[in-house]
């Protein structure tokens, strides 16, 4: 069906961006390391490494929010589903689905304001003085993201729950 | 009772409410911190705090370190590190009665050390000794049962995801809740060899003796063992030494694991893609529920009912054992039919205080919580290792694993006992390296 | 009617030195004097916001409606308060208090647009905490140095060290670890967060200090109560810049005292000539930020004359 292709799609998109973003955190991983070996061997650390890991590492993981959504990858509790049957399960799925949806929209349009509000305040990261705006725009755009991945949710049935850790 | 407190009750119980009608655990908490510092405070403050509160956690360099210990342990999974530590275990102990059990506890605890939760490193063994196990005539429910317990290992043993959500929440060093873990760790081992020991001698038809490994075999298991012993060394040694911070040491340990994937040339687009997506899948649940837990970790606070619920509990004149031990049962009744870590989040907020109330080191209660979620991941119905071990192999029936999961639990609750009643043991060593 | 409540928020323990002695007592004198109108409740420890960088943001977005900032933390914004952080500029946390509040009540310096600040203030200057004895500037040649600041990493940069990065909570580690070989941090500090104990040789060269600040959003406070108001007012301002400055003041005495004492820890006053060393490298880095900005000019000039009044006894 048309709807299963389209939320195929959806999946697969925030997968790849999710793959991506792991992808830019080990390379992040590995400009640590570079850091950590610059200052312990030479002592002279990376100048401003720091903040911009914690900035990037910021935008990388909110890029994992998405898949994390879409594919419904969350610690839940199912036992009131599974005792009630797959027609209750199926309804208190898609009531958890409108309550994430509702709480990520939420998150993103605060975030686009705090990405708007750096941005009219001219904030800057400490020693090399860039703006923080662009890092948060990007946080705002993955979530605005997230929100609208968990939305679609709403009218996908799901297969099994995943469970976690 | 005043209004706050009130409030704060209703605000659990829509958390739990939400919980039981399947919402996710980070979300529901969010929600109902939201919605309850609203009432309390205005609704524009509790909402510009989700953007705050996510932004705060998103850039925390502590726990970037969750993300970056669950690439290592994938990678090094990739690059078959869990089997060389099996086969070198196995090679040290195997002829013995139960050897492959042991092998497997102590292949779980050198994984461990790379790795930073249960699930994955039951997972990873529940692949690499499983199958030895019932092939030399284990009983499966046994070797499936050793198998989840021993993954518990990964959340005692540093590196430990667990280990950051509560440092990070608790505002202690991840540090020295790394250091306090060492101890107890250890007597971990010793518990799961002793439990194991105990169960053959009088089961002996569970765990058939094997062969002894030759000098060569041996030699040979110890050279292929060379990698995760250096990874452990660097990431573990690296951090106490002072080469890095623990961020850092998480980082070197992704790159260095990465690094031994593509020497073994064991990194295919497949295992790759597998490693990536995990990382994504994991950290960003988890930090879902940290966000969440912040959010309703401010409710909690501006309410000001667990200072009054710390208050009522001295007023009362419960003696502290007594309480420390209604906890106890609380969180292992909590663990039983909710996520075990979701349930330390949750109550952390009111438990904490109580603790700082009564004199007790938080470093203390950390190193007892992850020992609290050790056995709730292994109690049935929800026993997360268990489920875990079951998917890897479907044929074992649930009741079986359980069964075999027994003689761990009662070693883990022993265990558990002991660290209550000498906190000396999780304390004294972080003393020792403070100097 | 029933008093309007205000949440005060600070990332310190209830305990903590400023919180305990200076923020504490404000909201207590303020509620008093309101004649009933106003209620000011502490949140210390962190608990409306954890973050010290986002105190100031807790209170812009109205999570509380009085907060104890650090202004550098919001970079960019406060940037004429750095003239508090130049070394060798001020000697104490009281004269840098009452001349920046000065500063501030006169209207030189930007960024407080749409904020009440209560007072604003600076600590006292940091100085140098290390294990091996530091006395000229070439003991910081290829050193790791943690601290803080856009000027002081300049300072440091200048001196021949590799400016490291390390949150507060985490110096002491990362000294006694050897993450870092020394630390730049007031003697309040120190004692806070046990400095002392993790390294044994302290340098007293005053090498620039941190612009803080008591904030409230300036439409919550005019939709205060007139009483309210005349409460707040009469509780903040230079006064209250000047029991800040006292209190830190009395503190960095106090730990100082404390570890010059101590048999373990050898506190080095440097002499002129040491102190010309030093100045030889560092000054260049301050005229650098006189330079920067015509403004600075301004602010430089204008905070010395208050410096010059405030020590004259006015
Ligand atoms: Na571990
Ligand atoms: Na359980």
């Amino acid at each position: 069906m048309s709807d299963s292709i389209w939320s195929a799609r959806v999946e697969r998109a925030a997968a790849g961006l999710a793959l991506a973003a792991v992808g830019g955190l080990l390379l992040l991983a590995a400009g640590t390391a570079v850091d950590v070996l610059l200052r312990f061997v030479f002592a002279s650390p990376i100048r401003g490494f720091v903040d911009i890991a914690s900035l990037t590492g910021a935008v990388l993981l909110a890029a994992c929010f998405p898949h994390v959504l879409v594919s419904r990858t969350n610690i839940s509790v199912d036992i009131l589903g599974r005792s009630l049957g797959s027609g209750f399960k199926t309804a208190l799925d898609r009531f958890a689905a409108v309550v994430t949806a509702a709480f990520f929209a939420l998150m993103a349009w605060q975030y686009v304001r705090f990405a708007m509000e750096m941005h009219e305040t001219q904030q800057l990261i400490p020693v090399l003085r860039w703006p923080v705006w662009l890092w948060w725009s990007a946080v705002a755009l993955f979530i605005v993201l997230a929100a609208s991945g968990a939305a679609l949710t709403v009218w996908k049935r799901m297969p099994e729950d995943n469970s976690n850790e | 009772m005043n209004d706050p407190v009130v409030l704060t009750l209703l605000g659990l119980f829509a958390t739990f409410g939400l919980v039981a009608l399947h919402v996710p655990v980070g979300v529901a908490m969010g929600a109902a911190g939201v919605v309850g510092f609203g009432l309390l405070a205005g609704f524009d403050p509790a909402l510009a705090m989700i953007a705050s509160e996510t932004t705060n956690n998103l850039a925390s360099l502590e726990l970037a370190t969750i993300p970056l210990f669950v690439l290592m342990g994938s990678f090094a999974s990739v690059a078959g590190l869990p089997e060389d530590l099996y086969r070198l275990a196995y090679a040290l102990v195997g002829h013995r009665r139960g050897g492959l059990a042991m092998a497997t506890v102590g292949g779980c605890a050198g994984f461990g050390a790379v790795c930073g939760s249960s699930v994955a490193t039951a997972a990873t063994f529940g692949k690499a000794s499983l199958p030895s196990m019932i092939s030399r005539g284990y009983s499966p429910g046994f070797a499936a049962g050793t198998v989840a317990s021993g993954g518990t290992l990964g959340i005692l043993i540093p590196p430990s995801s667990i280990m950051v959500i509560y440092a990070v929440l608790a505002q202690e060093l991840i540090i020295t809740l790394y250091i306090a873990a060492l101890v107890p760790a250890l007597i971990a081992l010793v518990f799961h060899l002793c439990a194991i020991a105990v169960h053959t001698r009088l089961r002996p038809q569970d765990a058939p003796i094997g062969p002894r490994a030759t000098a060569a075999e041996r030699w040979q298991a110890a050279r292929m063992s060379c990698p995760v012993v250096f990874l452990a060394a660097t990431v573990i040694g690296g951090m106490a030494a002072g080469v890095f911070t623990a961020t850092e040491s998480a980082a070197v340990g992704a790159v260095l694991a990465f690094g031994f994937a593509v020497w073994r040339r064991a990194l295919t687009r497949k295992t790759l893609r597998q490693a990536l997506m995990g990382t994504a899948g994991t950290s960003g649940m988890i930090y879902v529920l940290i966000i969440g837990a912040s959010l309703f970790g401010y409710f909690a606070a501006v309410t000001q009912a667990p200072q009054a619920m710390v208050e009522a509990v001295q007023a009362s004149g419960i003696p502290v054992w007594a309480a420390v031990l209604a906890l106890m049962v609380m969180f292992i009744l909590a663990g039983a039919v909710f996520d075990e870590v979701a349930a330390m989040v949750i109550s952390m907020p009111f438990v904490l205080p109580l603790i700082i109330s009564w004199g007790f080191d938080p470093i203390w209660w950390g190193v007892i919580n992850v020992v609290i979620i050790e056995i709730g991941m292994l109690t049935p119905p929800l026993g997360m290792n268990v489920f875990v071990v079951k998917g890897i192999a479907p044929t074992i029936p649930l009741t079986a694993i359980y069964r075999g999961v027994t003689p761990y639990l009662v070693s883990n609750i022993l265990r558990l006992s002991v660290l209550l009643m000498f906190p000396a043991l999780s304390l004294w060593l972080p003393q020792v390296l403070k100097g | 009617a029933d008093p309007v409540k205000l949440k005060f928020s600070s990332f310190e323990p209830p305990m903590a030195n400023i919180t305990a002695n200076v923020l504490t007592p404000l909201a207590k004198e303020a509620t008093a004097a309101s004649k009933g109108s106003l209620q000011i409740d502490m949140f210390a420890g962190g608990t409306l916001g954890r973050n010290p960088l986002q105190q100031l943001k807790l209170v812009t977005d109205g999570v509380a409606d009085v907060g104890w900032v650090v202004l550098p933390y919001t970079p960019g914004r406060f940037d004429d308060t750095e003239i508090v952080g130049l070394p060798f500029v001020t000697s104490n946390a009281t004269e840098a208090s009452v001349a920046l509040h000065r500063l501030y009540a006169e209207g030189t310096l930007v960024g407080f647009e749409g904020l009440k600040m209560l007072a604003v203030g600076a600590t006292p200057p940091v100085v140098i905490h290390a294990n091996k004895p530091v006395r000229l500037p070439a003991d910081l040649k290829g050193k790791r140095v943690r601290a803080s600041g856009d000027h002081l990493t300049r300072v440091i940069e200048a001196l021949g060290g590799a400016p490291v990065q390390v949150g507060g909570g985490q110096i002491a580690e990362s000294l006694s670890r050897g993450v870092v070989d020394m630390t730049l941090n007031n003697w309040g500090f120190v004692g806070d967060f046990k400095v002392n104990e993790v390294s044994s040789q302290h340098l007293d060269l005053p090498l620039g200090a941190v612009a803080v600040g008591i904030v409230m959003r300036q439409d919550r406070f005019d939709a205060l109560p007139p009483e309210a108001r005349s409460a707040l007012e009469g509780a903040s301002g230079e006064a209250l810049a000047r029991k800040l400055g006292q209190a830190f003041d009395r503190q960095e005495k106090e730990v100082r005292a404390r570890v010059s004492a101590s048999g373990r820890n050898t506190v080095t006053t440097p002499s002129e000539a040491e102190v010309a060393e030093w100045r030889k490298v560092i000054d260049p880095v301050n005229e650098s930020w006189r330079t920067a900005k015509p403004r600075n000019q301004r602010i430089h000039a204008a905070f010395a004359e208050h410096l010059k009044r405030i020590r004259a006894g006015a």
